[in-house]
C-alpha cells in the first residue's frame, strides 16, 4: 500500500477518533439556549398535551427552542428535528441522497464553529434553514412525517461530511483551543444528560414517532411531586419534641409497583438505625408513613421515572 | 516512509480499539448518572398518635376486672401525655382474646391505628397478678415489644405505669415517666394561718398520703436520683433543718441544721452529695456537702446573693440564680466552682433553674412586667422559650424524660383574703399540653422522683 493511502486512512480513524471524544455528542444538537435546569429532578411545568398540528413530537424543551427561533419557512417540523434528533448512537445511518451539492457552500462558514465543538444555535440553525428553503421541494412528493425523519436523517449525514472534511483541514486549530473545548464539553454533557432524560421521557411514552396523535408525556411535573407529598404529609406523624429533633431527617428508600402500592421502603441509614434509639423510632414512623399511604398517588404513564425514589423526612418545621 | 507490512494489521487493529475505547469513553463520561430522584416531606400530622388498646383478657379469653383496671390506667396515661389517643374499644370490630395469637390487622387498619396493645391479666391461685402484654406495629405488620411480670396485687396500678412506659418509649424513642411519684407540700388553711405538710402521691394522682403531722412548716421537697429518699427542709424552733425522708419505711432522719438555709439542699446525680445555699454573714453562697464524710465544701465567694443550685445529669456542672450582675440572672460554672458563665440575658428575674435529665435544656422562673412565667433554655442560654405563665407560677420539676415539667399556680388573694388557689400543673415541654393535677387540697413545691424501680 502506498504511504499516501495509509497517512489518509490513519488521518480518517483519528478524525473519528478525536469526534468520538470530542464532538459527538454535539453533532445533533444545538445546544439549548438557557434551559434553567433543576440539577436532581429535571423539574419542568408540564403543559397537559403537546399535539402538534403536523403530528410531529415535541418536548416541552423542543416547543421552547421552535418559540425562539421563530421560523418562517412554512412547515415548522423541520427545523424542529435538529435540535431533538437523538444523540443516541443507534440513530440509523442516512438513507436517501441529499442534496449535499447545496449545502457545501455553507462549510466554510461551519468550520471554526465545530472546530470549537461550540456550535451555537444560531449558526447551526443557517444549514436548517438552507434545508428548510431546500425541503419544500421534497415536501409534495413525501408525507410530511417522513419527510422530517429523511431531514433528520439527511441533517445528520451532512454534518458529519462536513465535520470530517472541517476536522481533516483544521486539526492544528483544534488542538490549540482544546482547552476551551473541554470547559464547553463538559458545560454540553450536563445538558446533554438533561435532555437524555427528556428523551428516556419521550422513550417511555412510547414510541412516539409512530403514535403522533398521542399527547407527549413528559417528566414527573411539579404537581404531581406536590400532590405526592401532600398525600405523604397525611400519614406522618413527626417527631415532636424528640431529643435533637432538628437532626431527625430520615431517608426512605422506596420502590412502587405500577399501581403506586409501595413494595418495599427501607431506610437509608442502616448504622444509625441500629444505634440511635430516637431515631430509630423517627426511621419506623417514616417508614409507617410510607406503607400507611399506600398507594400512592402517581401518574402510570411515567412509572419508569418513579417506581423507586427516596422519601426526605424532614422535621424542621416543627421549630420553626 | 513506508510502514513494515507485518505491522499494517496490527497498527490499524490498534487504531480500531483505540477508536472504540475513546467512543466508549466519550459515551461513558457524557452518561452522567442522574441523581435519584428525592422527594422531601416537610409536613406532617402533628396530632397524637392514635393507637387501640384492647382490654386484657383471662385465660378463657373473657375480659378480666383486674384487666379492666389495667387496661383504663395505660390508657389514661398515654392520653395524659398529650401524645396518644387511644381509640375507643367500642369501635373495635374484632377485640383480641389472648395476647399470642396475631391480631388480623385488616381488622385494625380501618380504625386508623398505628399501634395495638394486646394482653392477659389475672389473678392465679396464689393470689398474685399475673399479666403478659403485645405491642403490636398495625401499619408494619409485626410484633414491636413483649413483655410480662407479676405483683402483688397493690401492684397492680405499677404495673400498669410500667406497661404503659413501654408502649410510650416504643413510640417515642424517650423514656416513659408514667411509674413516678410526685412530692409535695399539701396546703390549707387561711392566708394568715397556713398548714403545710408533705405528701406524695402517683404522677396521676393515685395513692396519695401525707409524709407529715403539719406541726412545723415543711418546704421545697426532693427526691434523691435514686428514688429512696426525700429531702426537705423542717423549721424546728424558727431553725432550717434538712430531713431526709425514707419513702419505704417512713423514717426520718434529720440531717442538720443549717442556719441561714432558704431552700433545701438537691441531691447529686450519684446520690452521694448535696448542694445547697447558705447565707452568712450578709452573704449567700453554694457550698457542696459530701453525705459520707459530712464535710462542707464553698463552691462560690461572691459578694452577691448565689443560690438555688441545681447539678446537671453527669454531675460536672452546676446551674445556679445570682445577682452579681445586677438583677438575678443565670449562671453556669463548673462542679469544683470554677469556670462561672452568666448564660441568661433577658430583662426581668430569673429564679429557680432546673437542668433537665436530658441534660440538654434547663428549665427555671422567670419574673418580669409583674408577672411570673415558667421557661426553657438551651444550656448556652438561647433558645429562651416560656412554656407557662400566670399571677404567680414557680418552682418548675423535671419528669424524668426530660419531656414534661411540673410547677404550681397561684391565684392572686383578693380584698377579704381568701383566694389564694394553689395548685400544681403540668406541661409538656413544647408548651401543650398544660393540665392541672387533682390534690385533696391546694398544692405547692412539687417534685418529680426518677423512674421508680
Amino acid at each position: 500500500m502506498n504511504p499516501r493511502s495509509f497517512y489518509i486512512s490513519i488521518g480518517l480513524h483519528l478524525g473519528v477518533v478525536v469526534l468520538a471524544i470530542v464532538g459527538l455528542p454535539s453533532l445533533n444538537r444545538p445546544l439549548p439556549e438557557d434551559q434553567p435546569l433543576v440539577t436532581l429532578e429535571m423539574l419542568q411545568t408540564v403543559p397537559t398535551t403537546n399535539v402538534n398540528e403536523g403530528g410531529e413530537v415535541n418536548t416541552a424543551k423542543e416547543e421552547q427552542q421552535a418559540a425562539k427561533r421563530k421560523q418562517p419557512a412554512p412547515p415548522p417540523p423541520p427545523p424542529k428535528p435538529a435540535p431533538s434528533a437523538p444523540d443516541t448512537p443507534s440513530k440509523p445511518t442516512p438513507r436517501a441522497p441529499d442534496p449535499t451539492a447545496e449545502i457545501i457552500p455553507e462549510k466554510p462558514q461551519n468550520k471554526p464553529k465545530l472546530a470549537e465543538a461550540q456550535p451555537p444555535a444560531p449558526p447551526k440553525s443557517k444549514p436548517q434553514q438552507s434545508a428548510a428553503e431546500k425541503m419544500p421541494t421534497k415536501l409534495p412528493k413525501v408525507p410530511p412525517k417522513r419527510a422530517n425523519k429523511m431531514a433528520q436523517q439527511n441533517e445528520l449525514a451532512k454534518k458529519r461530511t462536513d465535520a470530517l472534511t472541517g476536522v481533516m483541514q483544521n486539526l492544528a486549530k483544534a488542538k490549540a483551543v482544546n482547552e476551551d473545548a473541554e470547559k464547553k464539553r463538559r458545560e454540553q454533557e450536563r445538558k446533554i444528560a438533561a435532555d437524555k432524560l427528556n428523551d428516556s421521557v419521550s422513550a417511555a411514552a412510547g414510541d412516539v414517532l409512530k403514535a403522533p396523535e398521542k399527547p407527549v408525556i413528559g417528566p414527573l411535573g411539579l404537581s404531581d411531586i406536590d400532590r405526592l407529598r401532600a398525600h405523604l404529609s397525611k400519614c406522618w406523624d413527626p417527631p415532636i419534641g424528640a431529643a435533637g429533633s432538628d437532626t431527625l431527617i430520615v431517608d426512605i428508600i422506596v420502590s412502587l409497583d405500577r399501581d403506586g402500592r409501595v413494595l418495599s421502603a427501607k431506610v437509608d441509614n442502616k448504622l444509625r438505625f441500629n444505634t440511635d434509639r430516637i431515631f430509630k423510632v423517627a426511621a419506623e414512623e417514616a417508614i409507617r408513613a410510607t406503607r400507611e399511604c399506600s398507594p400512592l398517588p402517581l401518574p402510570p404513564e411515567k412509572y419508569e421515572q418513579w417506581k423507586s425514589f427516596v422519601f426526605v423526612f424532614d422535621p424542621r418545621f416543627l421549630s420553626r | 516512509m513506508k510502514m513494515p507490512t507485518v505491522l499494517q494489521p496490527i497498527f490499524s487493529r490498534c487504531l480500531v480499539i483505540v477508536m472504540f475505547l475513546a467512543a466508549g469513553l466519550a459515551l461513558v463520561s457524557a452518561d452522567d448518572a442522574t441523581a435519584q430522584l428525592r422527594i422531601e416531606i416537610t409536613e406532617g400530622q402533628v396530632a397524637p398518635t392514635p393507637i387501640a388498646i384492647a382490654e386484657f383478657t383471662g385465660p378463657d379469653g373473657n375480659v378480666t376486672e383486674v384487666g379492666r383496671q389495667l387496661t383504663q390506667i395505660i390508657s389514661d396515661d398515654l392520653e395524659s401525655s398529650g401524645l396518644f389517643r387511644p381509640v375507643d374499644s367500642a369501635a373495635f370490630i374484632d377485640p383480641p382474646k389472648a395476647p399470642s395469637v396475631k391480631p388480623n390487622f385488616a381488622n385494625w387498619s380501618p380504625l386508623g391505628v398505628k399501634g395495638l396493645l394486646v394482653g392477659s391479666a389475672y389473678i392465679d391461685d396464689a393470689g398474685m397478678l399475673q399479666v403478659e402484654f403485645v405491642l403490636w406495629d398495625v401499619v408494619i405488620q409485626r410484633n414491636i415489644t413483649a413483655g410480662g411480670g407479676n405483683a402483688d396485687q397493690s401492684g397492680l396500678r405499677r404495673l400498669a405505669h410500667q406497661i404503659a412506659d413501654f408502649v410510650y418509649e416504643e413510640f417515642t424513642g424517650d423514656s416513659g415517666y408514667f411509674d413516678t411519684q410526685v412530692v409535695y407540700v399539701a396546703e390549707s388553711g387561711t392566708q394568715s394561718r397556713r398548714l403545710k405538710r408533705l405528701a406524695i402521691m402517683d404522677q396521676d394522682g393515685h395513692n396519695h398520703r401525707y409524709l407529715t403531722s403539719g406541726l412545723d412548716l415543711v418546704l421545697t421537697p426532693r427526691f434523691s436520683p435514686t428514688a429512696n429518699e426525700i429531702a426537705y427542709l423542717n423549721y424546728f424552733n424558727d431553725e432550717p433543718n434538712v430531713y431526709l425522708f425514707e419513702v419505704a419505711t417512713g423514717r426520718t432522719e434529720r440531717l442538720g441544721s443549717f442556719p441561714g438555709m432558704t431552700f433545701a439542699p438537691r441531691f447529686g446525680p450519684d446520690g452521694d452529695k448535696l448542694i445547697m445555699s447558705l447565707a452568712q454573714d450578709g452573704l449567700t453562697d453554694i457550698y457542696e456537702m459530701d453525705m459520707r464524710t459530712q464535710s462542707i465544701n464553698q463552691l462560690t465567694k461572691s459578694a452577691s446573693i448565689d443560690t438555688s443550685p441545681s447539678y446537671s445529669p453527669d454531675g460536672k456542672r452546676i446551674v445556679f440564680n445570682s445577682d452579681r450582675g445586677g438583677a438575678q440572672q443565670l449562671y453556669v460554672m463548673d462542679a469544683d466552682g470554677s469556670n462561672v458563665r452568666r448564660i441568661s440575658y433577658g430583662d426581668g428575674r430569673y429564679a429557680t433553674p432546673v437542668w433537665s435529665p436530658r441534660g440538654d435544656i434547663i428549665a427555671f422562673t422567670k419574673m418580669a412586667n409583674g408577672r411570673f412565667y415558667i421557661g426553657v433554655m438551651n444550656v448556652d442560654g438561647s433558645g429562651e422559650r416560656l412554656l407557662a405563665d400566670g399571677f404567680l407560677v414557680e418552682g418548675p420539676t423535671w419528669a424524668p424524660n426530660g419531656r414534661v415539667l411540673m410547677y404550681f399556680k397561684q391565684e392572686p388573694f383578693d380584698a377579704n383574703g381568701s383566694g389564694g388557689d394553689t395548685h400544681v400543673y403540668r406541661i409538656d415541654i413544647t408548651g401543650f399540653n398544660e393540665r392541672r393535677i387533682v390534690t385533696p387540697s391546694d398544692a405547692s413545691d412539687p417534685a418529680w422522683s426518677p423512674l421508680l424501680r
